[in-house]
């Protein structure tokens, strides 16, 4: 019974410690972006450039939002993952996305982004699915739903599924403000 | 006058002339046409010579080639990835750096180096080619906190790392046909010391030579004459080289000279490192009743147990040693002129300065390997490489797999797999001698699998885990018992006008008659009827006559379609047995279907592949993320609700005894008929765990799910740490405050209540007063009740 206090109270203390971390996180942003910020190898543009192929431009508001959820090895990632996917380098950039989600699982900005790719790469049964998935761990977030949706209207249009993508883009109307 | 006496004389000068000529050629034309067959010999020998050499240069660098181009595929595990907020203490990165060929310094200075310093550790990581790029080597401070990484800073500088990747541990390799029995290791795997010490010992000059060393044959012959018997070898590696891997053991002057051209013609094509490589895997260095042992990389197993990385100063030297002659020489059969030999080779590292007097002294001082030698798989996780190579052969030909140098990367996550393989030891071991059961005879299957994309993170075949042996986890084919009952609620939960999780179900009893006339009469495990229960509540206490009503209203086709959405793909007999797991199912295939359920209702194949590379790092396959949507969300969130209470309330609480409520946990345990199969499957949100635990013969065990499987399950869980399962927001469906006995609404304020997820508008209409409702069942358990689960 004794084991059983010290090991709750001590997963109560790393809740606690990674939560200040990730809270600290977010106060040091600026820091982290600083040109010379920390990879071994090749930073890119940064997350304020277009996320291509959407079709919306994401307010800045919502990517600040976004990013104070992410830890900086996430931000890291999938900034590393854009790089790739500017550069034409797709399976490059799914790898690394892929790499992303094994850190944090439930990261719905990575799935939506691994879906992005997909998209270019027009896998679009993929596309779809993992927009899907990004949409089941997007819990409020209304805008990143929003590019979800569209990303499945546009997946499904293209697999010729003419229902499914009409009901797709009747959810996005749901999130456009 | 003058005339004829000419003549007389010039033909008595002629005739005189003639027998002096013939006198004069008779010699000279003699030697002379010796001399010229001789020439000619001489060209003959030599052309003939030239073309022996074309011929055995043509041998030699076909073998040579043919040798390195059947370098095994090496199998790489999962790397550590290293951020902050990462859950990992300072020993656990210590664990993984030693099993990666990490050395511990005093300061660390190159690649391959750590030091572990009050809780931080430092390291300067090697790099490495991974599929999706390449990771530099970088030299690191980390720090720690209350278990997690505090800091990754940039040692001498003060910039942070977000993000850093460590070295994959090498898990195993796959070997060409005829290189059955070999671990190859590429040159740079070579460990400096054995390099160090072969030179010192073999072959000093190795570096210098052009493949055969004159002085030192010269002056072996001369040790060899004064001794008046062969102490002495003048032969270079090379000549070594030349002599083990082309030519017969036979000791004559032919091969001699063979052997002398064959190494000349290597060091002609290629270059010192090459050979040496070839060398090292080549030398032959014992032999294990019908295996030969060859190259130091087995040897260093077969003897030590161990990488070659990590031999000691004396385990290097005695190897090195076991080179004059295995059989002489063999530490377990003649350890006496073993250990001479060894302190020998000690000496002479000292002398040559490759080792320094207080090693020296220490290594004198070590014992020999001792006689336990177990045969043990050459990969430390023979289980989970077989499961890498069954993949393979059904995506490659064989003949690609013995190509040169392909890399494998597999989702294997060394850190997780040890933790399984203690739980289960030590579990299995636990309960023997609770239920008072046969030592040794208890067998185990354990598959640890993330729940997003399908990864397999461990895998234990059985109970020996180092052993090559039948892999429970992927052929043990065992009636699955009461983990089939989520599927059938879940085809109940997917028509959410019909059923809720407090839709009250019939668990009284129920005959079924079968096509030949005989009458299925199934029972609780405590033989009792419960009368009306809960959906959710059926579930989590594992009753058998609810379930089987609730099937046979809903008609099993419709089950057996959710088995298949769940991933079940395998022929499913079409009795009503299948709903209570009459099915043989592997713990592979349940670890599929629970998957399904932990994702949400995305399944995701298991793949325990990430990514092959050929030998020039490119990408020959990715196996990527791969997911579809099988069922809504909606009634994901409520089967896996139902779940949960399994957990909470139901045949699952003792997994509580091993993880705290803090951390929310679903699953579902499974117990057959006379107990032969114990299982248990659950998940959080990054792990999904199945164990099986039974005999191999399929007698009774005493084991239910929840006192055998869900022990070990529990156990691991709490050794590697899991998250908590957490629903998520789905549209559609909402928290809802009920008497779940009586399938009504409670005003929110009210104290006993049950807060429960409902499809909107499904939810119970009728709205109760607080003191009106009835108790809740969730009640005391009796000892026996809790026993009988």
């Amino acid at each position: 019974m004794v084991r059983i206090t010290v090991v709750y109270h001590v997963r109560r203390i790393i809740c606690a410690a990674v939560l200040c971390v990730l809270s600290g996180c977010s106060f040091t942003r600026a820091t982290l972006d600083a040109p010379n910020a920390p990879r071994a190898t090749q930073t890119s543009a940064s997350e304020k450039t277009v996320l291509t192929p959407s079709p919306t431009q994401t307010p800045k508001n919502v990517l600040q939002q976004q990013r104070a959820r992410t830890n900086p090895a996430m931000k890291s990632l999938l900034r590393q993952a854009l790089a790739f996917q500017q550069q034409g380098a797709l399976e490059k950039s799914a790898a690394t996305i892929e790499r992303a989600l094994r850190i944090q699982p439930a990261d719905a900005l990575a799935w939506n982004r691994l879906a992005l790719v997909r998209l270019q790469q027009s896998r679009w049964k993929q596309a779809e699915q993992l927009a899907l998935k990004s949409n089941s761990f997007a819990a409020k977030r209304a805008s990143l739903k929003l590019r979800n949706w569209r990303i499945i209207a546009d997946a499904r249009a293209q697999q010729g599924n003419r229902i499914g993508a009409a009901a797709a883009r009747a959810q996005a109307q749901k999130y456009t403000h | 006058m003058a005339k004829t006496p000419q003549k007389k004389r010039s033909a008595r000068s002629s005739r005189k002339r003639t027998p002096r000529t013939t006198a004069k050629t008779t010699a000279p034309s003699r030697w002379r046409r010796l001399k010229k067959s001789l020439l000619w010999l001489f060209l003959v020998a030599c052309v003939v010579l030239a073309g022996y050499v074309v011929y055995l240069d043509q041998v030699v660098r076909e073998k040579f080639a043919g040798n390195r181009w059947s370098l095994p595929a090496n199998v790489y595990a999962d790397p550590l990835e290293l951020y902050v907020g990462a859950k990992l203490t300072a020993r656990q990165l210590q664990q993984v750096l030693q099993r990666i060929g990490y050395r511990s310094v005093k300061r660390v200075r190159q690649p391959g180096e750590y030091r572990n310093r009050r809780g931080a550790i430092q390291l300067y990581t090697q790099g490495f080619d991974f599929w999706d790029g390449h990771e530099a080597a970088v030299a690191v401070n980390v720090r720690f906190s209350e278990g997690v990484v505090q800091s990754i800073t940039q040692t001498g500088g003060r910039q942070n790392i977000d993000l850093l990747r460590l070295e994959p541990e090498r898990i195993g390799q796959i070997h060409p046909k005829q290189y059955e029995d070999r671990i190859l290791m590429r040159y740079a795997e070579i460990p400096p010391l054995l390099i160090a010490t072969l030179i010192a010992v073999e072959d000093r000059k190795f570096f210098h030579h052009w493949g055969v060393n004159p002085l030192a044959i010269g002056r072996a012959i001369i040790a060899n004459i004064r001794a008046g018997k062969f102490v002495q070898g003048g032969s270079t590696l090379t000549q070594q080289l030349a002599k083990n891997f082309f030519l017969t053991p036979a000791r004559n002057l032919w091969r001699k000279f063979n052997e002398l051209i064959i190494a000349l013609l290597l060091e002609a094509h290629y270059d010192k490192q090459e050979i040496l490589e070839a060398y090292c895997n080549q030398v032959f260095l014992s032999q294990a009743g019908a295996k030969a042992i060859h190259g130091f990389a087995l040897a260093a197993r077969h003897y030590f147990n161990k990488p070659p990385a990590q031999l000691s100063i004396a385990e290097t030297a005695l190897l090195v040693g076991i080179v004059k002659g295995p059989s002489y020489y063999h530490p377990l059969k003649h350890p006496q002129r073993a250990k001479t030999r060894r302190d020998i080779v000690l000496r002479l590292m000292l002398e040559q300065q490759v080792i320094k007097q207080p090693r020296y002294q220490a290594a004198l001082a070590e014992r020999l390997p001792s006689g336990r030698r177990k045969q043990l798989a050459q990969s430390r996780y023979p289980a989970f490489l077989s499961l890498v190579k069954q993949q393979l052969k059904r995506d490659y030909d064989e003949a690609d797999l013995n190509t040169a140098g392909l890399k494998i990367f597999t989702t294997l996550q060394p850190d997780i797999q040890i933790h399984a393989e203690q739980a289960m030891t030590l579990e299995l071991k636990q309960l023997e001698k609770r239920y008072r059961m046969p030592a040794g005879r208890l067998q185990s299957a354990v598959l640890v699998v993330a729940p997003q994309g399908g990864e397999i993170l461990a895998l234990i075949g059985g109970r020996r885990t180092r052993y090559q042996g039948f892999n429970r986890a992927l052929h043990a084919y065992r009636p699955i018992g009461s983990l089939i009952k989520p599927a059938v609620y879940l085809t109940a939960l997917m028509q959410p006008d019909a059923y809720t999780l407090t839709t009250p179900l019939n668990d009284r009893a129920v005959a079924v008659d079968d096509a030949k006339g005989a009458t299925w009469r199934p029972n609780n495990y405590d033989r009792r009827e419960h009368g009306d229960i809960p959906l959710y509540l059926a579930l989590a206490k594992s009753y058998n006559l609810a379930t089987v009503q609730l099937g046979l209203a809903l008609g099993l086709e419709s089950v057996i379609l959710t088995l298949r959405k769940l991933g079940v793909e395998k022929p499913i007999r079409l009795l009503p047995s299948l709903l209570l797991g009459a099915t043989p199912m592997s713990p592979y295939e349940v670890a599929q279907m629970y998957q399904t359920f932990a994702g949400g209702g995305y399944y995701a194949p298991l793949r325990s592949i990430r990514a092959v590379l050929d030998a020039q790092d490119r990408p020959l396959t990715r196996y990527p993320l791969d997911i579809e949507q099988r069922y809504d969300a909606a009634s994901a969130v409520l089967v896996n609700h139902a779940m949960q209470q399994v957990i909470a309330v139901g045949s699952g609480r003792s997994v509580r005894d091993y993880v705290p409520a803090s951390i929310p946990l679903a699953g579902k345990t499974g117990t057959t008929n006379d107990r032969r199969d114990s299982w248990f499957a659950g998940f959080g949100a990054d792990k999904v765990g199945v164990v099986w635990v039974g005999y191999d013969d399929n007698s009774p065990t005493k084991l239910t799910g929840a006192s055998g499987a869900l022990r070990i399950w529990g156990r691991m869980m709490q050794r590697m740490g899991i998250s908590g399962y957490v629903p998520g927001e789905v549209e559609g469906v909402h928290w809802v405050t009920v008497d779940a006995n009586n399938n009504v609404r409670l005003a929110e304020h009210c104290q006993r209540k049950t807060r429960l997820p409902y499809v909107i508008g499904t939810e119970p209409q009728d709205l109760l007063a607080c003191d009106a409702h009835k108790p809740e069942i969730e009640q005391e358990k009796s000892w026996f009740e809790r026993w009988l689960e």
